[in-house]
């Protein structure tokens, strides 16, 4: 059953990439230097309203949302300024890479046989990773941090910084960014 | 514009929130970037097969690993690796299958020269296939270093994380658009006779 289900929807994420122009190189180069916001928009918009959607799930039916949070170290942002770095060389991203292969595109092929190969040097360099304040938490004691409240991990709330109720944090954040979504322009940049 | 068969931003985005929400409540959030370490352990020890190793632990059968990354969460790769037919890495194989069938079905269909070198790669480097493998591998190598420090990737992270308003996620990205929006302005830029 599980492995049905990872057939159905790693297709239809992958279905999805494609018809939305993510594993087009061209359309993650355009993102990246503003010359085309129409990714900003699906990601905004998208990010936006499964937001809401899953912190109002979640409040009509606790337990039904399987959460899944990680934890907030240093690590995390040096690891999000390096992948960005490499995003812009590859204008692919792991998700958008593995997908480009569906339609066949050769430079997706060197981008995973990359991302095979970054990840062997990660696991080569963990060791001494793990010794440097790379992995001290950004936030002592609070290992999984969220804005909102309500999200239930293993049978444990995990601590929210916003006070307000769940489903109303998620409303006015998701809000704000489909809202963003809407009035980007077109572009910022010419091609 | 766009090519024959591309969604608008709009009604992409909607089957993206589908596809998202569909995974949050039948099984787990979206993410990719693990199966690469997965792959990995699973080539690393038809090479070196002492890099996976069974252990007995008060009677009962545990997998561990000398190396500390494929070691970690008791030893999490290892064991995905020793059963390959897992949801992880299914769900990403049956990724390129989808993108396929999008193809079949009246997606966009890139032309041969296209699936060599991008259109908007020419547009500031000419044709030059090879140029565009090797950053292709680079980025791929940074990249997936940054994820797998990170603990994710743009799906792991941003998609879902940041849906489930996860701090560590909203850090991730604001890295990730420190350094890609500068260096993709400064590396995709007209270079002087350089273009057609």
């Amino acid at each position: 059953m599980k492995l049905l289900l990872a057939i159905i929807l790693g297709g239809a994420f992958g279905f999805v990439l494609h018809r939305i122009g993510a594993t087009n190189p061209t359309r993650l180069i355009d993102m990246l230097r503003l010359s085309d916001l129409k990714l900003e928009k699906v990601i905004l918009f998208s990010i936006g309203t499964t937001m809401i959607t899953l912190f109002t799930i979640n409040t009509l039916f606790p337990g039904a949302v399987h959460f899944s949070v990680r934890a907030a170290y240093w690590g995390v942002f040096v690891g999000g300024l390096i992948f960005g770095l490499g995003f812009a060389l590859s204008a692919l991203c792991p998700g958008t890479g593995v997908a480009a292969l569906g339609e066949g595109r050769k430079d997706a092929v060197f981008y995973v046989l990359g991302g095979l190969v970054g990840t062997f040097l990660l696991a080569l360099s963990w060791e001494w990773l793990a010794q440097t304040a790379l992995f001290q938490l950004v936030i002592d004691g609070t290992p999984k941090p969220v804005l909102a409240e309500g999200v239930v991990v293993r049978g444990h709330e995990l601590p929210a910084l916003i006070h307000l109720p769940g489903w109303l944090t998620a409303l006015i954040f998701g809000g704000a960014l489909i809202a963003l979504a809407f009035v980007l322009p077109r572009k910022l940049r010419d091609k | 514009m766009y090519p024959k068969g591309e969604w608008d931003w709009l009604k992409g985005g909607l089957a993206m929130v589908a596809v998202a929400i569909a995974a949050f409540l039948l099984v787990k959030p979206l993410g990719v970037s693990t199966q690469f370490a997965v792959v990995d352990t699973m080539i690393w020890k038809t090479i070196d097969p002492e890099i996976v190793q069974k252990k007995e632990v008060n009677g009962k059968e545990v997998l561990t690993s000398p190396n500390a990354y494929i070691n970690k969460s008791h030893a999490a790769y290892a064991r995905a690796a020793e059963n390959p037919l897992n949801y992880g890495l299914i769900f990403v194989l049956a990724m390129i299958g989808g993108a396929f069938l999008s193809v079949l079905t009246g997606g966009p269909k890139p032309s041969k020269e296209e699936r060599r070198v991008p259109e908007g790669f020419q547009r500031y480097f000419g044709h030059k296939p090879w140029l565009r493998y090797a950053l292709a591998f680079v980025g791929g190598i940074v990249t997936l270093y940054g994820a797998r420090l990170a603990g994710g990737c743009t799906s792991g992270h941003m998609i879902s994380g940041i849906s489930q308003t996860a701090v560590s996620s909203l850090l991730f990205a604001a890295g990730v658009f420190i350094t890609a929006i500068p260096t993709a302005i400064w590396l995709y830029r007209k270079r002087g006779g350089n273009n057609q």
